[in-house]
């Protein structure tokens, strides 16, 4: 063999190797990662169990600021997820409805549902997802953990030793509030939010909205009580919604969808101080925990609280 | 199965590779050629195994065609006659799958009609494997075609590295490859592996990232979100550099697959946004599609040989087909009479330069670059928006007519100047596509890189990456040689490192299919 194919075959298997074991390597850690450290404290098994075997009879559906603002309790499974939009939300209660046994659902009716990142999310394996029998033999390929597999990889390669150490119990400690943060940082933190969150304009001419409409009719029609809730936000990040005319277009859409329909819209907005939360738009457990009984209460009366 | 999914990385190329290999090692080169075609098919009908049926047909008929064209030469007139049927039975299978509804449309449109249209399934890679066809056809006519079998036809057309996305290979550059075993196979796998790592890295990383902050800013320009001046800028210079990036990427990946299975692909970029003019631009951009409308339509509908005036029209053609080639969709044909006029407007500058002061360019060479930047930034416009209302939305946005907006907290960085850039119509509001500083410093990041750094073969000059197109002869670099890839231990190491990571984005998932591969 002549020097110059001994470079290039040293170059290949050099190539390979790395390539092979990087490989084992970053599976091995990432498969470590989720099965030592994520799926012992996994919600989504808790959630998929409620999703599919929940007996409450009043349930609630949408996105992060429903997960957090509400408790589920005996009188409630609430099936908000984080990111959900709205059609991965109403196709959940759809499902969950069509399983009987249901009485009252709460369906989310903030305006950041109509923001152009959420109208063009691809969700569509969210629901079979839950759905699913058989999980792939390896955790990282189940969907629900592939899509952030990167950030699971990046954890475990930072710290391969930590990947193996017991996992250090956050339970108990105190939630850091928002409002303890400097005032600057809320701002901007709020400011950031609403540019992310701000709908399209004129939400209410868009299919989804043909979409959510038809979805209530359809839970009043299987004699389903339905109530739109507008979830509490702090008041930066109201202040930094007031310039935005589509948040108004939106709220707007949601009144007047709900007096249509002959169902209750209770906008919470402005309803709790900026201590009770733990970022610009979502709440800390224990004024979660308070808000459930409240929404719980409003809803049950049929209460109306005007936008 | 799309280069950067799991499957094809970590299923169909190392077995492919595998029985290449032991082919190659145990068996004569037809068997080689077999084992590719049928691997090829394979990766074909992966998508829709019904499309084996449309490419084989369409291989036996252009095959057995090229042999008559070929062969009777004493047919006269009948030549003639079997060439124009042949290409017209190409192109009319290109025009029911391709074009059918969007004529439909375009009639109905124009109140000439009122026909039911209804949107065909586009067989993959059909505008490739039909021009490469064409371009076949025409030289048997020519007599500039050997006597070629079956299976090396085959695998000229079906070959995967090209197949789906091109580039617009030529039989007279490919098929001859495939008789011979090539005997370079370590330095072969050496260079393949890293062009397409390199490849792979331009399409996972920077290409979707840019794909994500255009997709914020022309579809919420869709939706009806009106953006403002720095909005759609950036929206447009994102996904100048999405198209760049997955495009360039593609073609890495495909020269450095072919290279694996010792087959020289022919270059198809060549650092197009370093052009100082918009012919070189063409020069530089998807050059296989410039070589291919050059040699079978510019040229035979004449060319420059009847007079400026003339020339200009043919070139105006020209780009009018290679936008409608890219989709069927007026948006691509406004895209392709833009750089059509463009082309028009840069031939008489040069003409009218060297009139007056002959060769001596009248602008900085950085300037032209700029110029030539500027103006297909503007062309991408249409070729990206979903319908014409949305590109007059965003060229609108570019002119600052949707008025000029800044993110909110930037107020607090401007201090006692914000009520003067309030007079001057500057708003401190809400900017839904804005994702922060991150986002200057990649779009920076994406300009130096496509403006400054080396190209893929002009890294690899010493190891003759691909086929010499277009006069872009990499070899004639002024890189530096200690620049220039060289393979080495440490290389390797770096480089299987790097690839591995890529891999482990590609289970990830969700970058998102080439822009390429709808056309």
């Amino acid at each position: 063999m002549n020097s110059f194919t001994s470079v290039f075959r040293g170059y290949v298997a050099a190539f390979l190797a790395t390539l092979l074991s990087g490989l084992l390597v970053s599976v091995g850690l990432t498969e470590a990662k989720l099965r030592l450290h994520v799926l012992p404290n996994d919600s989504f098994t808790d959630y998929k169990r409620l999703f599919l075997h929940g007996t409450s009879t009043v349930a609630a559906f949408g996105d992060s600021h429903v997960a957090s603002g509400l408790v589920n309790q005996p009188e409630i499974d609430n099936l908000g997820q984080a990111s959900d939009t709205l059609i991965t939300a109403l196709e959940k209660a759809k499902v969950r409805a069509a399983r009987g046994g249901l009485k009252l659902i709460i369906l989310q009716a903030d305006p950041q549902m109509f923001s152009a990142y959420r109208l063009k999310a691809n969700q569509q394996d969210r629901i079979s997802i839950l759905s699913r029998e058989n999980d792939p033999p390896l955790a990282m390929l189940r969907p629900e953990y592939r899509q952030y597999l990167m950030q699971f990889w990046w954890s475990a390669i930072s710290g391969p030793l930590a990947v193996f150490s017991p996992l250090h119990q956050t339970e108990g400690a105190p939630e850091v509030s928002f409002h303890s943060r400097p005032l600057q940082e809320q701002r901007k933190e709020a400011l950031l939010r609403v540019q992310l969150h701000a709908p399209i304009p004129n939400p209410q001419m868009t299919p989804l909205a043909q979409r959510y409409r038809e979805a209530i009719e359809y839970f009043l029609h299987r004699g389903i009580r339905v109530c739109l809730v507008a979830f509490p936000v702090t008041s930066h990040y109201r202040e930094a919604t007031a310039g935005v005319a589509s948040f108004g277009e939106a709220k707007l859409f949601f009144a007047e969808t709900a007096m249509a329909l002959g169902v209750p819209y209770l906008d919470y907005t402005d309803s709790l101080p900026d201590c009770s939360f733990g970022d610009s738009d979502h709440l800390l457990h224990e004024a979660a925990d308070e808000f459930t009984h409240r929404v719980l209460r409003d809803c049950s009366a049929g209460k109306r609280l005007s936008p | 199965m799309l280069f950067h999914e799991p499957t094809f990385l970590f299923l169909f190329l190392p077995l492919t590779l595998a029985l290449y290999v032991l082919a190659r090692r145990f068996a004569c080169q037809e068997t080689v050629v077999i084992v590719l075609g049928t691997a090829s098919l394979i990766f074909y009908g992966w998508w829709n195994p019904c499309d084996t049926v449309l490419i084989v047909a369409s291989i036996l008929f252009n095959f057995l065609l090229g042999h008559q064209l070929r062969t009777r030469v004493g047919l006269g007139g009948g030549r003639f006659v079997l060439l124009t049927g042949g290409i017209a039975v190409n192109l009319l299978v290109l025009f029911f799958f391709k074009y059918l509804a969007f004529a439909i449309e375009s009639i109905n449109m124009l109140g000439l009609g009122s026909f039911e249209s209804r949107s065909l399934h586009l067989p993959l890679g059909i505008s490739f494997f039909t021009f490469l066809q064409v371009a076949y056809l025409v030289d048997c006519y020519r007599g500039e075609t050997k006597k070629t079998g079956i299976a090396p036809y085959f695998l000229f057309v079906t070959f995967f590295p090209h197949l789906i996305a091109g580039p617009l290979i030529h039989h007279r550059e490919m098929i001859p490859q495939f008789g011979r075993k090539s005997a370079r196979i370590w330095s072969d796998l050496s260079v393949g592996l890293t062009i397409f790592g390199i490849g792979l890295f331009k399409k996972l990383i920077p290409a979707t990232q840019m794909g994500r902050w255009a997709d914020s800013v022309f579809d919420g320009a869709a939706a009806g979100i009106l953006p403002t001046l720095f909005e759609s800028w950036i929206g447009v210079l994102c996904f100048a550099f999405q198209i760049y990036f997955d495009f360039s990427g593609y073609s890495d990946m495909a020269i450095g697959l072919s290279r694996m299975f010792g087959i020289r692909m022919p270059i198809n970029f060549a650092s197009p946004y370093k052009a100082v003019n918009i012919i070189e631009f063409w020069r530089r951009w998807h050059m296989t599609l410039s070589r291919f409308f050059r040699d079978y339509l510019y040229i035979p509908i004449g060319g420059n040989r009847s007079g400026s005036a003339r020339s200009l029209g043919n070139l105006l053609i020209v780009m009018l087909c290679a936008g409608l080639w890219h989709g069927a969709d007026w948006k691509f044909v406004i895209w392709g009479g833009l750089h059509g006029i463009f082309l028009i407007f840069c031939h008489g500058w040069i003409n009218l330069r060297r009139r007056f002061v002959g060769g001596t360019p009248l602008l900085p060479a950085w300037l032209g670059v700029f110029l030539t930047f500027i103006v297909v930034l503007v062309a991408w416009v249409p070729f990206r928006a979903d319908s014409m209302a949305t590109a007059r939305v965003v060229l609108e946005g570019m002119l600052g007519l949707n008025g000029v907006t800044l993110p909110i907290h930037y107020a607090a960085l401007f201090g006692g100047a914000v009520d003067w850039l309030f007079i001057c119509g500057v708003d401190f509001a809400a900017m839904t596509a804005y994702a922060g500083g991150w986002q200057i410093v990649w779009l920076l990041g994406c300009l130096g890189f496509v403006w400054f750094l080396p190209n893929t073969q002009e890294l690899f000059r010493f190891y003759r990456p691909g086929i010499i197109l277009l006069g872009q002869d990499y070899r004639a670099s002024g890189l530096p040689r200690w620049l220039a890839w060289r393979p080495n231990l440490v290389g390797g190491l770096v480089g299987g490192l790097l690839v591995a990571y890529l891999c482990f984005l590609a289970i990830q998932g969700n970058p998102g299919e080439f822009i390429y591969f709808r056309f």
